[in-house]
C-alpha cells in the first residue's frame, strides 16, 4: 500500500475548458427539445464551438466502464444540452430551459451476461500453459430500480424554472453500478463470486440564465454507497496445492444498508448559437476524501477454509456476524461533452463525449477485524486485502440523430462506441470490459399536454477480449514470502498491487440488454 | 468572461491539491521486531527494535509510541549533545529475520530530528534513531508482544481499524479512549527553527496493585456514594511507550503506592536507558504486583481507575453469580439501572518496574505539556505488556483509541481483557460479559 499525504489527482491531466467567445440570444424555448428548437437560427460560431468539444475529447487519453451507468435518465433523448431534468445528472446547466413545473420517473432494467472461458493452468504452479482445464463460468446481473437500498437504473426528478432566469431541481439516480453473480463454486472464485455495488446519487440542481444565450448550472449532491462483494482468498496460494477448493477461504462482505453519504458536485455550461447547442459538464469524484469512497461492511462473514482449525470464526464469542471490515476504493470524476445541431424542424444529430476518469480506480483495500484471540491471522486468513482493479480511463463516445416527423411523436437512433476501462492484462471476472459497441433505439410519445412516455432498448455487445498475459501471478505470493516481504522484490510489489491471485488467463465475453422506461409530466 | 472564470476556478481547484506531501509504503503484514534487553543484562523482553537503512548501513531503530518525534541521526554521534537539527528525510524500515533483514515499510519525506537517542535497554543496544508518534498517528498500529523471548514481537501497520467500539468489545477486545498527548507548545517554540509536533503520545489510566479478583469469590458491597470507597489500589497517569522494556514509576507515584525509596535513589542498581533521555536514568528497580489499564476519562464525575476497576469487578461477580442471589450493588446503579462496566486490561503478575526520580529528564520530558497539576506518573513499557496484543487506533477516531486483547490460552492472573459491558439491565435484552454465557437481567440489590 502506498500512501501519499496529499495525493495529487489532478496534477498530471489538467484539462482546462476551452475559452470561447459568446454572444447573446434572447427567448428559450422549453421542453421537448426537438419542438423548442425549431427557431430562426445563425450559425456564426458553431463551428468554434464544435472545435473546442472535439479538441477537449482529443487532449485527453480515452470512458464508461463496468461501473458507471452510460443511460442516466431517458434512454436515446437524454445529453448534455436536454433541457429536462435528466440535466441534473448530464448537464445542470441544461436545467436553464426548464420552464413551469416537471416531474420525471424512469426505470431500466439492465440484464449482463458475462462468459468467462479460464486458459488451462499448470497443476503445479497455477501458472497459465498447463494440462488443469475448468468448464465455461456464466455470470449473470439483473438491475433494476424497484429494490432496497434503492436503485440502480432508475430516476426520479422534480423541478421548476423560475422566474425565467433559474431553475431549480432535486433528483435521484444511480450513477456508479456493478451487479454480477457467478456459481458458487466457479473457476472465477478467486476473483468474484459476486458483487451489487450502487452509488445513489440525491442531488439538488441549480442553473442560472446568464445571457439568452448561455446558462451555467451546478448540481451538489449526496453518495449513498451500498456494497456486497463475495469472493474466496487462497489461503494456501503459492503452495502445492494449486486452487484447491479445500484451502479458500470465502469472504462475505456486505454494508447493511446504505452509507453516511460523501459529496459530490457536477456542474456545466450550456450555450446556445442559432442551430447549435453546446453543453460542458463535469461530474467530481466524492469531494474531501481524495475521490475514496470508504464502506463499512458491517454485515462481513468470513468462513475459513476446510483446511483451518476451526469452521466458524465466531464461535468463540457468542455471536454472528463477527467480523467488522471497510472497503475503500476510488470513484471517477467524468468530463462530459455534448453537442446538438438543429439541422431542421424536424431534425437533430447529437455528439455525445465522456471521459471517465477511471484511472484512479486501481484497487480495492479492505480492512477485516475479526474476534479476539486467535482470530483471522491466527487462522491464517488475512485481515488486510488489496482487490487489483487497475482501471484505464474510458471514452464515450455516441452518435444520435433525433427525429420528430409528428408533434406527438418523435424516436432516435443512438451508435455509442466505449473504449475499454481494463486494459486487456487486468481483465478479471471481476472486471470485465473492452471496447463495447451499442446500437439503441428510442420513441417518446406525448400524450395531451402534460405528458411524455419515453421507451427505448440498447444492446451493448462487448468485442470478446482474450487474455493472454494476466496480470494476476499467483507465483508472486510464495515468492515474496520466500524474500521475507521484503517490499522492494518484485514479488512483493506484485503482492503489495494485489495481483499475487491465481491467474485470470482466459477468454471474457459480455453482452448486455437494456430496455428503459422513462415518464415525464410537465404542469 | 463567465467560461474563463469557470476556466479559472476549475484550474484553481485541481491545482489546489499538487503539493506533495511525505509518502508510506506499507504491506499491512505483521514486521519481526528485535526487542532490547529490559535492563542490562535482562530478558529479550524490553523495547521494541528494528533496522534502518542509512547508507550502506543498518543500525537499529527504537519504535517509540511514547516519542513524539522521529529521528535518525545522519553520522556519528559526538561525546557533546549538538542543537537538534530538523530535516526532511526517509526512513526506510527492516524487519528483523534470520536470513535477511528485509525492507518491510518505508516512510518517505517526513521530519526527522538529527538527534543522537544513544542506548536503550542496556549500553550496549544503541540506536540510530527513533520511530516516534508523528509518524505513527498518520495509520493504525498493531503490536503483538508475546511473553516469551523467543517468539518475535511484530509490529503491523494499518490504514485504519474500522470497527465500532461496540463491536469490537462483542469481539473481545478492551477498548480505550485515549486522551493523545503531547509538548505542542515546547516543540513550536522554536527559536532555532524547528518544527512543531502535533499531540501522539498515548496516556493510559491506570490502576496500581489491585487486590486479586476471582468471580468465584465473596461478594464485595457498596453502598450508594461508597463507590469510591470500595476501591483499592492507586490511580496512576502512564504513558504508553513501546520504546522502554519495563513499567517506569517516577518516586512520587512509587511512594503513593506504599514504596520506599532510597536516597539516593539508584546507587548500586542498573540504570535505565531510556529513548528520551540522553543519559542513562537512576534507577531503583522494584516489583509491582498487578496493573489493570481502565478504560475512562478524568472529567470531575469519573471515580478514577480502581473505583472503575472495582465496579466492574462487582458487575461481573453479580452476572456470574447472579443464579446464586447475585445482585448488583446500589453503588452501581444509577436511576434503578446498574451502570456500565468500564473496558479494561488487567496484567500481571510482580512485574519489574524502574522506580526513577520526579526531576529526572524522562518524568519531565512527559509532563512538558501537562497542565499543573496534572500529573503523568511514569512509563508502561513493552515487557510490561508482555502476553498481550494491541492496536493503537490513531486515525479512526479524532481522540485515538487503544484496543488491546491478550495472547490465546493466557490465564486470569497474567492477563484479562475486559470489554465494556453496555446496557445490563436493559429489559430483556441479553449479552455476553465477562466471557460469561449470555445474559439476561440481575436484579437490584435493595438499598
Amino acid at each position: 500500500m502506498v500512501d501519499g499525504g496529499l495525493r495529487p489527482r489532478y496534477c498530471e491531466h489538467l484539462n482546462a475548458v476551452d475559452n470561447f467567445d459568446m454572444g447573446t440570444r434572447k427567448g428559450f424555448p422549453n421542453p421537448p427539445a426537438m419542438v423548442r428548437h425549431r427557431q430562426s437560427r445563425r450559425a456564426p460560431h458553431a463551428a468554434r464551438f464544435l472545435m473546442t468539444a472535439a479538441l477537449l475529447a482529443g487532449a485527453a487519453p480515452a470512458l464508461a466502464g463496468p461501473l458507471d451507468d452510460p443511460h442516466v435518465g431517458s434512454l436515446g433523448f437524454s445529453s448534455p444540452t436536454t433541457g429536462d431534468l435528466t440535466a441534473v445528472y448530464w448537464n445542470p446547466a441544461a436545467l436553464g430551459m426548464l420552464q413551469g413545473n416537471q416531474f420525471m420517473f424512469g426505470a431500466s432494467l439492465r440484464s449482463t451476461h458475462v462468459t468467462v472461458d479460464r486458459a488451462p493452468i499448470d497443476p503445479t504452479t497455477g501458472l497459465p500453459g498447463g494440462t488443469s482445464v475448468f468448464p465455461s463460468a456464466s455470470g449473470h446481473g439483473l438491475e433494476q430500480p424497484m429494490a432496497w437500498p434503492p436503485g440502480p437504473a432508475g430516476f426520479l426528478g422534480v423541478g421548476a424554472g423560475v422566474a425565467r432566469r433559474f431553475a431549480l431541481a432535486i433528483a435521484a439516480y444511480t450513477p456508479f453500478s456493478q451487479k454480477l453473480s457467478f456459481g458458487v463454486a466457479t473457476p472465477t472464485r478467486y476473483h468474484l463470486v459476486s458483487v451489487d455495488s450502487r452509488q445513489l446519487a440525491l442531488v439538488t440542481g441549480l442553473a442560472i440564465e446568464l445571457t439568452d444565450s448561455l446558462q451555467v448550472g451546478v448540481a451538489p449532491g449526496l453518495l449513498f454507497s451500498y456494497g456486497h462483494l463475495v469472493f474466496d482468498e487462497d489461503t494456501a496460494l503459492g503452495g502445492p496445492s494449486v486452487e484447491d477448493p479445500n484451502t479458500a477461504a470465502r469472504y462475505d462482505l456486505a454494508t447493511d444498508g446504505t452509507q453516511a453519504p460523501s459529496y459530490f458536485v457536477v456542474g456545466g455550461i450550456h450555450f446556445r448559437r442559432a442551430a447549435w447547442e453546446v453543453g460542458l459538464a463535469y461530474s467530481s469524484a466524492p469531494l474531501g476524501s481524495g475521490g475514496t469512497v470508504k464502506l463499512a461492511m458491517e454485515r462481513s462473514q468470513v468462513t475459513p477454509p476446510a483446511t483451518a482449525g476451526t469452521s466458524d470464526l465466531c464461535s468463540t464469542v457468542g455471536h454472528s456476524p463477527c467480523v467488522s471490515s471497510e472497503m475503500r476504493y476510488h470513484l471517477p470524476d467524468i468530463f462530459t461533452a455534448g453537442v446538438t445541431w438543429h439541422a431542421t424542424s424536424h431534425l437533430d444529430a447529437v455528439g455525445i463525449v465522456r471521459w471517465v476518469r477511471y484511472g484512479e480506480y486501481d484497487r480495492i483495500t479492505i480492512r477485516l477485524v475479526g474476534p479476539s484471540g486467535t482470530g483471522l491471522l491466527g487462522n491464517g486468513l488475512p485481515d488486510q486485502l488489496v482487490l487489483y482493479r487497475g482501471f484505464q480511463d474510458s471514452w464515450d463516445l455516441r452518435a444520435r440523430l433525433v427525429h420528430a416527423p409528428l408533434r406527438w411523436f418523435r424516436w432516435s437512433g443512438t451508435l455509442r462506441m466505449e473504449t475499454s476501462a481494463v486494459p486487456e492484462a487486468n481483465v478479471n471476472a471481476a472486471a470485465v470490459d473492452g471496447l463495447k459497441l451499442e446500437p439503441a433505439l428510442a420513441t417518446e410519445f406525448t400524450l395531451g399536454r402534460h405528458l411524455r412516455i419515453a421507451a427505448g432498448y440498447a444492446l451493448t455487445w462487448m468485442i470478446p477480449v482474450t487474455v493472454g498475459n494476466s496480470v494476476f501471478n499467483p507465483a508472486a505470493a510464495a515468492a515474496c514470502a520466500q524474500a521475507a516481504y521484503d517490499l522492494s522484490s518484485p514479488a512483493c510489489q506484485t503482492r503489495q498491487a494485489g495481483q499475487a491471485l491465481p491467474t485470470a488467463a482466459g477468454s471474457y465475453k459480455m453482452l448486455q440488454h437494456t430496455l428503459a422506461l422513462m415518464t415525464t409530466v410537465s404542469f | 468572461m463567465f467560461a474563463r472564470l469557470f476556466t479559472t476556478l476549475s484550474l484553481v481547484f485541481a491545482f489546489a491539491g499538487c503539493s506533495q506531501g511525505p509518502v508510506f509504503e506499507y504491506d499491512s503484514l505483521p514486521i519481526d521486531l528485535q526487542r532490547a534487553p529490559t535492563t542490562p543484562g535482562g530478558p529479550a523482553l524490553g523495547a521494541t527494535l528494528a533496522r534502518v537503512r542509512t547508507g550502506a548501513d543498518t543500525p537499529l531503530l527504537v519504535i517509540d509510541t511514547g516519542s513524539l518525534l522521529s529521528s535518525l541521526h545522519r553520522g556519528v554521534c559526538s561525546a557533546a549533545t549538538p542543537e537538534p537539527v530538523a530535516y526532511t528525510g526517509d526512513i526506510q524500515l527492516l524487519g528483523v529475520s534470520q536470513t535477511s533483514m528485509p525492507l518491510r515499510a518505508a516512510f518517505r519525506g517526513v521530519t526527522l530530528f538529527d538527534i543522537c537517542p544513544g542506548a536503550v535497554g542496556d549500553v550496549s543496544t544503541q540506536v540510530a534513531g527513533v520511530l516516534g508518534g508523528d509518524i505513527l498517528l498518520n495509520f493504525s498500529v498493531a503490536f503483538a508482544l508475546p511473553r516469551v523471548p523467543a517468539q518475535p514481537a511484530t509490529m503491523t501497520i494499518y490504514g485504519n481499524l474500522p470497527a465500532s467500539d461496540s463491536d469490537l468489545a462483542a469481539n473481545g477486545y478492551a477498548v480505550m479512549r485515549i486522551g493523545l498527548r503531547g509538548s505542542t507548545e515546547a516543540a513550536t517554540a522554536s527559536a532555532n527553527g524547528l518544527p512543531g509536533l502535533p499531540s501522539s503520545r498515548v496516556v493510559l489510566r491506570v490502576c496500581a496493585n489491585p487486590p486479586a479478583f476471582s468471580p468465584d469469590g465473596p461478594a464485595q458491597t457498596c453502598q450508594a456514594g461508597e463507590v469510591e470507597l470500595q476501591a483499592s489500589g492507586t490511580n496512576l497517569l502512564l504513558a504508553l511507550s513501546t520504546g522502554h522494556g519495563p513499567l517506569v514509576l517516577s518516586a512520587s507515584a512509587w511512594q503513593r503506592l506504599g514504596g520506599q525509596v532510597p536516597a539516593p535513589l539508584g546507587a548500586g542498581e542498573p540504570a535505565l536507558y531510556s529513548p528520551l533521555a540522553t543519559d542513562p536514568i537512576p534507577a531503583h528497580w522494584v516489583t509491582v504486583s498487578r496493573l489493570a489499564l481502565v478504560d475512562g476519562d478524568s472529567g470531575d464525575a469519573w471515580p478514577g481507575a480502581c473505583a472503575e476497576l472495582a465496579r466492574g469487578r462487582r458487575i461481573e461477580w453479580t452476572l456470574a453469580n447472579q443464579n446464586n442471589g447475585g445482585c448488583f450493588q446500589p453503588c452501581d446503579v444509577s436511576g434503578g439501572v446498574a451502570l456500565p462496566a468500564a473496558a479494561y486490561l488487567e496484567i500481571g503478575s510482580d512485574m519489574p518496574a524502574a522506580v526513577v526520580s520526579d526531576t529526572s529528564d524522562l518524568i519531565s520530558n512527559l509532563n512538558e505539556d501537562f497542565p499543573s497539576g496534572a500529573q503523568v506518573d511514569g512509563v508502561i513499557g513493552a515487557e510490561t505488556l508482555a502476553g498481550t496484543s494491541f492496536e493503537i487506533d490513531y486515525v479512526s477516531q479524532s481522540q485515538g483509541r487503544w484496543v488491546a486483547a491478550c495472547e490465546p490460552g493466557a490465564d486470569r492472573q497474567t492477563c484479562w481483557a475486559s470489554p465494556r459491558c453496555y446496557g445490563l439491565s436493559s429489559s430483556g435484552q441479553k449479552q455476553m460479559c465477562f466471557g460469561l454465557a449470555p445474559l439476561g437481567l440481575a436484579p437490584n440489590c435493595p438499598q
